[in-house]
């Protein structure tokens, strides 16, 4: 089960997470990273946190963003994706990012959990532990997330 | 064991769908719709009418999604009365149906008032599959269209037209386009980019009159004397509910009024989705926020309940998200401050990149973002939690100003495909 363990206040700004997303994008899986560290005085990691009953998917139009209930994940399929911009209007964790396309439109992108690694990228290589890994303890991880989530905005998880 | 009828195939009907037989894998589900297909996305049918997504990606399940849930499916026929005692339905096919619980996702019609009622050739609303088709065969035609609403709808259709290779005209009867969902200055803005694209809008003029015989559309007699030409007008001046089912016997204002779990003023009745309203978080009262997250939403908390687990529906929020020639728009909430004691807003540009935020006694009550849209998602949640610490840490001063453009962007400055 996906469990990523975000913790704001242990972030120095060192941006490692936001190089090695960047380098996993390059090497194939398209496009732009999609973690963002903003600087000192903001208040969240940009990275998508998996929500249950995720908003984005929710407030997905084009059916691209969908739950993998299995994998504990939400995915998103940019072939799907219209560019609404609905997802990021929906994002408590302004984690939901677009991208301008060479044809003028705007494309979703959206953390997928590094399914091609054993652990994301930016929790392995995070030094501080402010993304921590956590596969096994599902139920703390999933612990925390809904706390954040209830400190950011009432009722994301429900 | 309770057996369940769902009428409407939509996002509302669809998702509570899903949450019952998460609670329950074995009640029988009966679902009523009045089109012939499985589940689509209405919001995908200006994409379709541009062109940009093929027919059958509209659909946003399949038949098997109905088997899989073990639903059965009654397409193509209407509801046409409620026996709320004896709890049955009767159809338009003369069958009865009973149910235990019951839920009404009917959703909403467009607004077709005077000069465009009583309906007749040539005159349309955008709502349905069937009224895209005719749509797509008419512009594929040569058909000249008139647009008639300058709300997200008409924006959408207009830029869709445009893109698909016609020359559509939005007629606007507000001074500017946009006016129930932002302010002035972010429609001259979006108003700047529709001109550069040739796309024709004329703000502050009202239909007096459809010109035309009863076979056929031939123009448009405007307010200020003026006529266009066309040969297909299509309305998009909002949408009211559907709640005909339920009016004369539940509680109906402009829609069904429903409580945090989606429960109309009858026993063992929910409706979500279009056709009910209901509180709004930033405004305080009761609106119809026919918008596609509310429906998914109050569809999972009807389902939910409908199934006997507790779960609320966390407020409505008026907001929409418009992409207008690659220049993203979002507003929700309260987007204009009224001239009383206790509003104030914020704004910040740079260029073409607009923000906005309203507040009401400290408090964050709505915002307009213009072409820096990548922070909605969490002003959204300002909105909803309304508690002081977030609204200081967006209000700008998280957003230098020479930073607020690439910020809110969204898109990672230097890598390939961002900024715009």
């Amino acid at each position: 089960m996906f469990a990523l363990a975000v913790d704001e206040s242990r972030c120095n700004r060192c941006r490692r997470c936001e190089v090695a997303c960047q380098l996993r994008a390059e090497r194939g899986a398209g496009g732009v990273p999609r973690i963002r560290v903003e600087e000192d005085g903001w208040p969240i990691i940009r990275i998508c946190r998996q929500c249950e009953g995720a908003p984005c998917a929710e407030a997905c139009v084009s059916g691209a963003i969908r739950s993998d209930p299995g994998r504990g994940t939400v995915q998103l399929d940019p072939s799907l994706c219209v560019g609404c911009w609905a997802c990021v209007m929906e994002c408590p964790f302004a984690a939901a990012f677009m991208t301008l396309l060479p044809d003028g439109r705007w494309q979703a992108v959206k953390c997928d959990g590094c399914s091609d690694f054993p652990v994301p990228l930016c929790a392995r290589f995070c030094p501080t532990g402010a993304l921590r890994w956590s596969g096994r303890a599902e139920g703390v991880a999933a612990g925390v997330r809904r706390r954040r989530a209830a400190r950011l905005g009432r009722g994301v998880l429900r | 064991m309770r057996r369940y009828v769902v009428v409407g195939n939509s996002a509302a009907g669809v998702s509570a769908i899903r949450s019952i037989r998460a609670y329950d894998g074995s009640g029988p589900i009966t679902l009523v719709s009045e089109e012939p297909y499985p589940f689509y996305s209405r919001v995908l049918l200006t994409h379709y009418v541009a062109g940009r997504v093929p027919r059958e990606r509209l659909f946003l399940v399949g038949e098997g999604f109905y088997r899989v849930h073990g639903v059965e499916v009654l397409l193509g026929v209407r509801v046409v009365g409620l026996d709320v005692y004896g709890r049955r339905l009767e159809l338009s096919d003369g069958r009865v149906i009973p149910y235990d619980v019951l839920l009404v996702a009917t959703g909403a019609r467009p607004v077709l008032a005077r000069p465009f009622s009583p309906a007749r050739e040539g005159v349309m609303g955008l709502r349905f599959l069937g009224d895209a088709e005719r749509l797509r065969r008419a512009t594929a035609a040569g058909a000249r269209v008139a647009v008639v609403g300058g709300g997200p709808a008409g924006i959408k259709l207009a830029c869709a037209l445009r893109e698909a290779g016609g020359n559509p005209t939005l007629l606007v009867s507000s001074p500017h386009i946009l006016s129930q969902v932002a302010d002035d200055e972010a429609a001259l803005l979006l108003e700047s980019r529709l001109a550069a694209h040739g796309l024709r809008v004329r703000c502050g003029v009202e239909v007096r009159e459809v010109a035309g015989g009863p076979h056929g559309v031939e123009g448009l007699v405007l307010s200020d004397g003026t006529c266009v030409a066309c040969d297909l007008v299509v309305v998009c001046k909002g949408v009211e509910p559907r709640a005909e089912l339920l009016a004369g016997k539940a509680e109906v204002r402009r829609g069904v009024v429903v409580d945090d779990r989606m429960r109309t003023s009858l026993p063992e009745v929910y409706a979500a989705g279009d056709v009910v309203e209901c509180t709004d978080v930033a405004w305080g009262q009761g609106r119809v926020g026919a918008i596609w997250p509310h429906a998914v939403a109050q569809g999972k908390v009807a389902g939910a309940n409908m199934a006997g687990v507790h779960l609320l529906f966390r407020g409505a929020l008026a907001r929409n998200s418009l992409d207008v020639f690659g220049l993203p728009f979002v507003s929700m909430g309260v987007t204009r401050v009224p001239p009383e004691p206790g509003w104030s807003s914020q704004v910040l540009r740079d260029g073409d990149a607009y923000l906005k935020l309203v507040f009401r006694g400290g408090r964050i009550v709505g915002a307009v973002l213009v072409g820096c849209a990548g922070l909605a998602g969490v002003i959204q949640a300002a909105i909803r939690r309304g508690d002081g610490a977030w609204q200081q840490r967006i209000a700008i001063a998280g957003i230098p100003a020479e930073r607020a453009r690439e910020v809110c962007q969204g898109g990672i400055p230097g890598a390939e495909g961002s900024g715009g």
